[in-house]
């Protein structure tokens, strides 16, 4: 007997059963065991025409039948979906109201199965695709929209010479700062902006502060960095408290640094050495 | 594998039983399917929704493919809540996936026709009545008028008391009932 023969067994009975069909005129729907990341089971049509067996997508993919969406307009997902149709050999054809629809064909029923199994890969990989958030347009205006709005902010309140905009803090010019406040000649304040057009790219950029002033505390400049302040972009669209804040107080408590808000920007007032200060108060912006 | 969390829904999961489970009532007699949704491949409706003790704005969407009348969809919205429909049902298209491991594999899968609801960890998990699990009813319940009724009493929803509203799919056009069931009519696949 081999090993685990009861559980191989059953995984092959539980796959197998993952197999169903439905009739339509004079298409079979074939339901299959393959499932997207969005908890899909994707399913291929099997018809005849012209004395070839044909296996589709029916043209849902392009309807959006699995919820999903199919930009091949965003360039990541078009480089995508060309090594797909590539390498599973699959065509495409316009159907009604200009809908792609997606196929093979053979003309013996010997190789339906194998048609099956790589349509039904192709149509899995496709779908799920479709959920990722590839970098746009968004993403590069939100990042410059708030590096210009912080420094600026920084640039007010701050007396000139002793702000520095994304400037190097060590001799080898190896990490970068979004801003570097030089308090006195022994004295650094390292500020890193935080933003990101949606989670992923906000978490992205919770982690590169994260690196930044790890890599601060191995530099030769360790001594006198004074305070690490992390102005965060609470109003970008990919700042969302429930889901972001594991990511920032592990930055918080792994680098000893200090959040701050842009909604309450003027917290780093606090932070500053008095001789830093703004003759008015402070409230310069 | 990612099993999108609806936050709103767990978060707020009283509410949510609230609004699914109590009386709701709908006053278009009969609602009239005439607009083209999003995709042009599709017909949408959407009807107001009054709920007997919340004050939330609740939408009834009806979704109907254009080429075929029994590939359709009903829909609850609550913006209030969640940007999607916290109660779907599907009459035709993709199978869901119940992801959950205490689940059997073999089981996890949920062919259309199926009901869509939020469990109490804001996972969208889809259902079978059993009035869908008898082949003779599910056939039956292709007619969207027979299948609304079904899909009132599942929601708790009733026109005026003990009534339920009437589908008429563009009335204005020519009589005909489209079924183009099979997606691979007319395509030539050169």
């Amino acid at each position: 007997m081999m090993i685990y023969e009861g559980i191989y067994n059953d995984i092959r009975a539980s796959f197998g059963k993952l197999w169903s069909f439905k009739e339509r005129g004079k298409s079979l729907e074939i339901i299959t065991p393959f499932a997207t990341t969005s908890q899909k089971f994707i399913s291929v049509f099997l018809t005849e025409q012209y004395g070839e067996y044909i296996v589709t997508d029916g043209g849902w993919i392009d309807a959006g039948i699995y919820d999903n969406t199919f930009n091949l307009e965003e360039e990541s997902y078009n480089k995508i979906f060309l090594h797909h149709l590539d390498s599973y050999g699959v065509k495409e054809i316009n159907g009604p109201a200009e809908t792609k629809y997606f196929y093979k064909k053979t003309s013996t029923a010997i190789a339906v199965p194998s048609l099956v199994f790589d349509l039904s890969s192709f149509i899995c990989a496709l779908v799920s695709l479709s959920d990722v958030e590839f970098s746009g347009k968004e993403e590069k205006e939100t990042k410059e929209r708030f590096n210009k709005m912080a420094s600026d902010y920084l640039l007010q309140i701050i007396p000139k010479g002793k702000l520095e905009i994304g400037s190097y803090i060590d001799s080898k010019k190896e990490v970068r700062v979004s801003a570097l406040v030089k308090a006195t000649k022994s004295q650094l304040i390292l500020i890193n902006y935080i933003t990101g057009s949606n989670l992923y790219y906000f978490n992205n950029s919770i982690t590169k502060a994260n690196f930044v002033f790890e890599l601060a505390d191995k530099s030769e400049v360790k001594p006198y960095i004074k305070k690490k302040i992390c102005l965060i972009d609470d109003s970008a669209t990919g700042f969302m408290p429930n889901k972001t804040s594991t990511y920032i107080d592990h930055l918080i408590t792994n680098t000893s640094s200090t959040p701050i808000n842009w909604s309450s920007r003027e917290n780093i007032l606090a932070h500053l050495p008095p001789e830093l200060l703004p003759p008015n108060g402070g409230f310069a912006a | 594998m990612r099993k999108e969390v609806i936050e709103s829904i767990r978060d707020n999961y009283s509410f949510y039983t609230k609004l699914l489970e109590e009386r709701k009532s709908v006053f278009k007699q009969v609602i009239e399917i005439t607009e083209v949704g999003n995709n042009a491949n599709t017909l949408e409706q959407t009807t107001d929704v009054e709920h007997t003790h919340l004050a939330n704005t609740i939408l009834f969407i009806v979704n109907v493919k254009v080429s075929n009348y029994k590939f359709f969809q009903f829909k609850l919205r609550c913006k209030d809540l969640c940007a999607q429909p916290f109660f779907r049902y599907d009459n035709d298209g993709d199978t869901h996936r119940n992801h959950d491991e205490r689940i059997p594999l073999s089981e996890q899968q949920v062919t259309t026709p199926h009901f869509h609801y939020y469990n109490e960890k804001g996972i969208n998990i889809a259902y079978k009545t059993p009035h869908l699990q008898n082949e003779a009813e599910r056939q039956a319940l292709e007619d969207i008028n027979l299948c609304i009724k079904h899909f009132c009493h599942e929601a708790n929803i009733r026109l005026n008391h003990e009534e339920f509203p009437e589908i008429r799919i563009l009335p204005q056009a020519l009589p005909f009932s489209l079924t183009k069931d099979d997606p691979t009519t007319n395509i030539n696949f050169l």
